[in-house]
């Protein structure tokens, strides 16, 4: 294991710590210790999924503790349970990238959504700085709403007569 | 080293196919090359899951085929061991209406003996639907709303 820059092919210590960091940051927000994922993240932390705020207003840009306390609650509230299973990550110096399949339990109905989340996460003194978050969105909507999205757009097109 | 050499191959492969070099494109694939882009079939049919260079090749030349001009942005890339993930800014220019689409995409390679083996794409697919069918979705949604008065 290396301290330094990686020229040779091996993680070196830095990596790992990010690596672990980013997994116990999951860790915490999957299990609701909002705290807790908030201690992994710098004050500016800078947050930006690509959602339809239309749909999904809590979501979309964030910065700072403040606003992410603020996302994650409504999260909290909207959703019973959570988990999350890691199928990848790839860690390389202070950026860690990772692909995660989400399980979130509606509060109202009990039904679970399912959605791949890919994540990109800086670092700065250790802490997540930056977060940038892309999803199948069109499922999610679909999920979220428990509506055919495609089915109602086909329905609907704007020639129909 | 690896990871710089991974990481360059994966840069050689976007460079290729943006600039519509197909055949430069396929060379930087395994044989048996795995691709998964999470996108709704229905409207986007061309993507989904793709096995073998000849699926990826009928894939690309539809994409090509619908867009007269591409380019990317690259703002995040690690590249670690045998993967490599990046997220990509595609711009495409539609042959019909020379609209510009604008999305991002996640993207997850895995290499096997200097070729890459395996795709994930994640695709923020909402957005594109939208740019591809030039349609408000989320006014659409809101409009036939079964609960709306």
């Amino acid at each position: 294991m290396r301290v330094g820059r990686n020229t040779g092919g091996e993680t070196t210590l830095v990596e790992q710590l990010n690596g672990q960091r980013v997994r116990n940051f999951l860790d915490a927000f999957y299990s609701r210790d909002i705290e807790a994922a908030l201690a992994c993240c710098t004050d500016d932390v800078d947050f930006v999924a690509n959602v339809p705020i239309d749909i999904m207003p809590h979501m979309g840009h964030r910065h700072g503790k403040a606003g992410m306390r603020e996302m994650w609650s409504t999260i909290y509230t909207r959703y019973s349970g959570m988990r999350y299973e890691m199928t990848t990550i790839v860690t390389e110096g202070d950026k860690v990238a990772a692909k995660v399949r989400a399980f979130l339990r509606k509060r109202d109905n009990d039904r679970t959504i399912q959605i791949d989340i890919a994540a990109f996460y800086t670092f700065r003194g250790g802490r997540i700085a930056q977060i940038r978050e892309v999803m199948d969105t069109f499922d999610l909507v679909q999920q979220v709403l428990e509506r055919d999205v495609a089915a109602v757009l086909a329905e609907n097109k704007p020639d129909r007569i | 080293m690896i990871e710089q050499i991974n990481r360059q191959r994966v840069l050689n492969l976007l460079d290729a196919f943006y600039s519509r070099d197909l055949e430069g494109a396929l060379a930087r694939l395994s044989d048996d090359i795995d691709y998964m882009a999470a996108a709704p079939i229905d409207i986007l049919p061309h993507l989904g899951h793709r096995q073998g260079k000849a699926q990826i090749r009928e894939m690309w030349q539809t994409v090509q085929a619908r867009y007269s001009s591409m380019r990317y942005e690259l703002p995040f890339i690690v590249a670690e061991g045998d993967k490599v993930a990046a997220l990509v800014r595609a711009f495409f220019r539609k042959s019909g209406n020379d609209r510009i689409v604008q999305f991002d995409i996640a993207i997850f390679f895995t290499f096997r003996d200097g070729s890459i083996a395996q795709i994930r794409e994640v695709i923020d697919s909402f957005d594109l639907v939208q740019q591809v069918l030039e349609r408000d979705v989320a006014a659409v949604l809101a409009d036939t709303d079964p609960g709306k008065d």
